[in-house]
Order: structure tokens, then sequence, then C-alpha cells
């Protein structure tokens, strides 16, 4: 708070630091509700996502939050798990709250990947991806079906695509969306 | 496996985005005919967007129709500059003065002595393959220039995130 009271107000964009930390923190309080309130998931991540509209900014001062939002999703979604195996028969509500967190955690790691991919910024969209990859394995240890999200592999392969594609490696990129669209083709049929 | 009567806009929004996707990698790296990009990608895409109602208002509904004209588009300009190149100028100098041997032949030759003339044969054989192409040339043009239009059209009535766009012609 102190860097943000002394900083000039020449220029705004060295407030940015400060303010994502700020950002960061309040991020961290709501999730907090969450478990102390059991306030619902859906409304949080609704917040999340119009929030994120609105961070009309540079990449490195939106991808703190992103990474803060898919750490705070990843141990509400573990805790919630624990809290479903942890009991014999779990009511349908916790369990519909490990669902809606799998999802948010879902839409959290593409939204980061797709932002760091077209910021340039390509290790971080392979480390979410790769999140993700391992994320879809772990469906059936949260408890969660695969057919909760079925488009989510599809997704996931496409979005490696794009990425080989902003990289360079142009081949490598048509032969991983073309493999796609002939599997995919053949669902279809 | 993946139940497309049932799924969102989102979900059904897939396939043909990444069809559109493809297509318009086809066409940067100019890996296949134009045509087969038209027609098995971004056609397609476009046709399979229908199935996601436009007004989910998502912008790869408005993308794919954006795709198919700038596609077009780029297809009209380059026809349009090949006929306005001195190449095709000569062809069709070529083309008219083969036309006026071909007169000249006919008003000279008898019908029967016209079909045992090689000459003849050879240079009206020539100049029809010579007219179709130059017909199929322009038809072409007519037709991207149409698919252009039809998809800018669509994109306006879309009306998401719409980029702007000029068509010369």
């Amino acid at each position: 708070m102190s860097s943000l009271c002394s900083a000039s107000l020449e220029s705004t964009y060295s407030l940015y630091p400060s303010l994502t930390r700020l950002l960061c923190l309040l991020e961290v309080e709501e999730a907090g509700s969450l478990l102390t309130n059991n306030s619902p998931t859906n409304q949080l991540v609704k917040n999340w996502r119009e929030r994120l509209a609105l961070l009309n900014s540079d990449f490195q001062f939106v991808e703190p939050v992103l990474a803060a939002r898919c750490a705070l999703l990843h141990s509400l979604l573990h805790s919630a798990a624990a809290e479903v195996k942890g009991q014999p028969s779990p009511p349908n509500e916790i369990r519909r709250k490990v669902v809606s967190l799998y999802e948010a955690l879902s839409d959290g790691l593409l939204i980061r990947a797709e932002s760091a991919r077209e910021a340039g910024s390509y290790q971080v969209c392979e480390g979410a991806l790769f999140a993700l990859k391992r994320h879809i394995s772990q469906c059936s240890d949260y408890g969660v079906p695969e057919s909760l999200c079925p488009a989510l592999p599809w997704t996931l392969n496409l979005e490696e695509a794009k990425l080989s594609w902003e990289r360079g490696d142009l081949t490598v990129a048509m032969a991983q969306l073309k493999a796609l669209l002939t599997r995919w083709s053949q669902v279809r049929s | 496996m993946l139940q497309l009567s049932e799924a969102s806009p989102s979900v059904k929004a897939l396939y043909p985005s990444a069809l559109c996707l493809y297509g318009s990698w086809l066409a940067e790296t100019r890996s296949e005919n134009p045509s087969v990009i038209m027609k098995k990608y971004l056609e397609k895409s476009v046709e399979l967007m229908g199935e996601v109602h436009t007004s989910s208002g998502l912008s790869v509904v408005v993308e794919s129709y954006l795709t198919l004209g700038r596609y077009a588009d780029g297809q009209y300009q380059r026809i349009n500059r090949q006929m306005k190149s001195s190449t095709f100028e000569a062809k069709k100098q070529l083309l008219s003065k083969s036309k006026r041997e071909l007169r000249r032949l006919e008003s000279e030759l008898g019908p029967e002595a016209r079909s045992r003339n090689r000459h003849y044969r050879t240079l009206l054989a020539q100049s029809e393959e010579d007219e179709m192409a130059m017909q199929s040339l322009l038809s072409d043009k007519e037709s991207f220039l149409c698919k252009a239009l039809e998809n800018y059209i669509h994109c306006l009535r879309a009306g998401v995130g719409v980029a702007l766009f000029t068509l010369y012609m």
C-alpha cells in the first residue's frame, strides 16, 4: 500500500505492478470466502470472468492474476475433492461444487494459455497447456465424469496446434491440426 | 463420445472453427489449390457454423464469415491483377489474331477442306481452349466477388466485432 501512496501520478503505468498485487490479494480473499462462508462457486467464477473482460492491460500485469486464479482454483478443487472422498455418501451439493470447480479450473487454464500465446509468452502457454493435460487426466481422481467436458481434449489439441504455429513450426502445426480434423470428422460421422 | 446435438454453441463451433483455421493456414502457406481451400475448408466451416446460432454472439462465427470473405476477396483481386497484366493483354491479342485467321481460313476453305487442313484444326482447337480458359477466369472472378460480398454482408449482419474491409472493384 505504501508503494501506491508514494507513487507519482504523472504516469499511471508505474501503479500497475502494485495494482496487480492488490488484485491478486483481493481474489485470494474472494476464494477464501468460498471455504469459510460456503458461497456459491458459480458467482465467484462469474465475477472473475467479468473482471477479466475489463483487464485491458499488458500481459505482464494480467499473467500474475491468471496464475493466482489457477492456483486458487486448484487448491479449492483439491480440498473439495478430499471432502467428497472423506464421506461415505457425500451430499449432491459438494459433488456439484467439485464439478463446478473442475470446469472453472479448465476454463482458467485455457484462458491463461490463450492469453500467453497471444502475448508471445510461449513458455507460459506451454506450461498452462501441460497443466491442462494433467488436469484432464486427473478427472477420475476428482470423481468428475469424462462426459462432463467432452470437448476439452479437442480444445487442448487445438491450442497446441495454435502454439506450434505461433512459434513458427508451421509444418508441425498443420500436421497437428490435420490429425485433429481427421479424428473429429470420424467422431462426427 | 461427443453428443453434438446436445452440445453448447461453443462446443459445436469447435470443429468449424478448426476447419476455418486450417483453411487460412493452407492459404497462407499456399499448400493447396484455391478451390480445394474454399470448398473443403472455408465454405464447409461457414456451412457448419450455420448450425451454431449467430445470436450466441460467438466471435468464431463471425471469424468464419470474415475468413471466407477475405479469401474470396483476395482471389478476386488476384484475378483482377492478372486480367490487367501485360501477359493477359498479349494472350487476348493472340486469341483475336487466331480468330481472325480462323475466319480467313473458313472463307477460303470449303467444309471438307477445313476438316483435312491440319493448321485449321489445330488453330480451332487451340482458340476454343483459350476462349474457354478466358470465360472460366471471368466466371471465377464473378463467383469470388459474389462470395466475398455475401460473407462480408453476413459479418455486418452478425455485427460482432466487425473489422473494417474494403472491396476494390
